[in-house]
């Protein structure tokens, strides 16, 4: 009897330990952004918006946000647009060798982001480009539009072109079939690709570390920040990114569902 | 609304690599009919018509419309509108949104649009459902919608591919009056798939029977099933006994049959004696002796009573024979019969199942 107890218990105990594992320091940030008094460290002392209100007060903080979030809506926009394009193309015209294309357009994924934001860094040195969002921009398009590509093509069912032919039939020509057919069936999928692009965008910290100067990004803010010493303001700030990416994430979810719902 | 057009396909082939799907499509249907195109799954008849409304691209050969070479129009262009198997009405717009979608492509708007919804939708019996989400609808509904969305471009020829076959069995024969109606008030020619040949036989001013991606027969529904032109339409168009016989010239320039041991003479010519095949409609067999041909005396083995008629299984010696009767006719189980049969009634087939 005892024996089975523990056997039960097991399982659970190990349940436990990993989703501590994984959560605790997120939680750990987002109570400690909470702290009344000056450090992040125990004891708890609180709860208290006094960072939260300090951090809308900083005047770095916020345009680095507002940079995170225009870098996030520019990237994502146009890494869904490429991928829809690629992805319709490859689905309903099958080119030649598209098993290769497909491969070529998915491998930014295999890069690591160190590579890529190194590479594009020299490269906008050489086009005298300099740094800027703008090459941020770019380099959270390179990394984005795989992701953006892979979810939108699993989307695009096959037996869906028949409201393609349908449109035709009746005479659309083929931007009409796209903006009148396509891109109205596909919206939940385009806007789960958009969502998950923009969360990675808005995560993003090696690319936009090295491609950025002066106007920086949220989390290349947070890093600054830190190397400065620990403040509770810096919690605040993560946590409003985690906050931010929860939400994002769950609708994009929420998106991608209802797709698949619509079809059964 | 509209006159229909001719429609002729001129030496239609269609490969798909080295799989042969269509070979040597030659058909003509005269504008404004009915026609079925009746087949079997495989025997090319949706690619057929898939070609016809420019959606496949035929290897060989021209179609051709009114006169007017439509061979490489695109779908957009062709005075041909489909009615999609799945319907495929749009989901995310109304039903009047669907039905105006090609009317907004000829660049007609406002109120002439909206009448033209309203008008299409009444003709499909369906008026006041412009504003309804099409999800909403039942398949019976959706299915007149497409019809509706087809027609109201005012198309020289409507294609169907296999449109009822998502219904019931009750609402089918139900649509099956309306389109045939429908195809009366339109005047359209209508091209129309299906593997039901109770819904080719019943919609039809003209059957072609696909096997195999060859015309096997083509012509009125009547001909097809009383003298059809091959085994495979005999069987493929309803019941039929298929006996085995042998075949021999007469003096009077026909051939004498004989079925089992049961001799009769016919027109059709044969040079020399051989095997064939006598396939004979079970409601044209006769319980009486009154037929031209006397097939002889067989022992009734089964009845089943399908409402309409009752089914006999006769049996003499190893063969037998199916038998339609109306339920008035009273016979019992084992009961002896003599059955006949008229000379017109029956059709001879080589033992490869071509014409005799």
């Amino acid at each position: 009897m005892r024996l089975r107890w523990i056997r039960g218990l097991i399982p659970t105990l190990y349940l436990v330990l990993i989703y501590a594992f994984i959560l605790l320091p997120v939680a750990v940030l987002v109570l400690f952004s909470f702290q009344a008094t000056a450090l992040p460290i125990p004891p708890f002392n609180g709860p208290s918006l006094r960072w939260y209100e300090e951090l809308f007060a900083d005047d770095r903080m916020i345009s680095a946000l507002w940079h995170s979030v225009i870098v996030g809506v520019i990237s994502a926009l146009l890494a869904t647009l490429v991928g829809f394009l690629a992805a319709y193309a490859l689905t309903r015209f099958r080119p030649r060798g598209s098993q290769v294309l497909r491969g070529l357009i998915m491998s930014p994924l295999g890069v690591s982001y160190l590579v890529i934001g190194f590479g594009l860094s020299i490269s906008a040195n050489q086009l005298a480009l300099g740094k800027s969002l703008w090459m941020v921009i770019v380099g959270h398009v390179v990394v984005n539009m795989p992701l953006a590509f892979a979810i939108i093509m699993s989307q695009i069912k096959e037996e869906d072109i028949s409201y393609e032919k349908a449109a035709r039939d009746l005479g659309a020509g083929e931007f009409t079939v796209i903006f009148r057919v396509v891109t109205p069936i596909l919206a939940p999928g385009l806007l789960a690709a958009f969502l998950l692009a923009f969360t990675l965008s808005w995560d993003e910290f090696i690319i936009s570390l090295l491609l950025t100067q002066f106007d920086v990004t949220l989390p290349v803010e947070i890093w600054s920040a830190l190397r400065t010493g620990l403040n509770p303001q810096t919690n605040a700030a993560g946590t409003l990114v985690f906050v931010i990416s929860v939400v994002v994430l769950v609708s994009a979810y929420a998106f991608t569902r209802r797709r698949k719902g619509a079809r059964t | 609304m509209t006159k229909g057009s001719h429609v002729s396909i001129q030496g239609i082939d269609k490969f798909y690599g080295h799989n042969q799907i269509l070979d040597d499509i030659n058909l003509e249907f005269t504008a404004g009919s009915y026609v079925v195109v009746l087949g079997p799954s495989g025997s090319g008849k949706t690619t057929l018509l898939a070609i016809l409304g420019g959606f496949v691209e035929a290897t060989r050969g021209s179609v051709v419309i009114d006169g007017t070479d439509v061979t490489n129009v695109t779908p957009s262009k062709r005075p041909t509108t489909t009615v999609f198997q799945d319907y495929a009405l749009f989901p995310h717009m109304s039903v009047g949104q669907n039905v105006g979608f090609g009317l907004a492509m000829r660049g007609i708007k406002g109120d002439e649009r909206q009448q033209q919804i309203e008008e299409a939708l009444e003709l499909v019996g369906l008026p006041h459902v412009a504003d309804r989400n099409v999800t909403t609808l039942s398949g019976g509904q959706r299915q007149r919608v497409a019809l509706a969305r087809a027609l109201v471009v005012k198309p020289q020829v409507l294609l169907l591919d296999e449109p009822l076959g998502a219904l019931d069995l009750k609402l089918r024969r139900q649509m099956q009056e309306e389109l045939a109606h429908l195809q009366h008030t339109v005047g359209t020619t209508f091209i129309h798939v299906t593997h039901d040949q109770e819904e080719a036989m019943a919609l039809a001013d003209s059957i072609v029977i696909l096997r195999d991606g060859r015309v096997e027969d083509s012509g009125e529904p009547e001909r097809l099933y009383t003298r059809p032109a091959t085994e495979f339409s005999a069987v493929f168009m309803g019941d039929s006994n298929v006996l085995p016989a042998h075949a021999s010239a007469n003096a009077s320039g026909g051939c004498d049959i004989n079925i089992d041991g049961l001799a009769a003479s016919f027109d059709t010519h044969v040079k020399v004696p051989k095997e064939v095949l006598v396939s004979i409609r079970p409601e044209y067999l006769r319980v009486d002796r009154a037929g031209e041909v006397d097939l002889g005396v067989w022992r009734i083995q089964e009845k089943h009573f399908l409402g309409p008629i009752q089914r006999l299984v006769l049996a003499m010696g190893e063969s037998q024979l199916n038998l339609a009767l109306p339920p008035t006719h009273n016979v019992t189980i084992g009961e002896d019969v003599h059955i006949s049969v008229d000379k017109n009634s029956i059709a001879l087939f080589t033992r490869e199942g071509k014409s005799a």
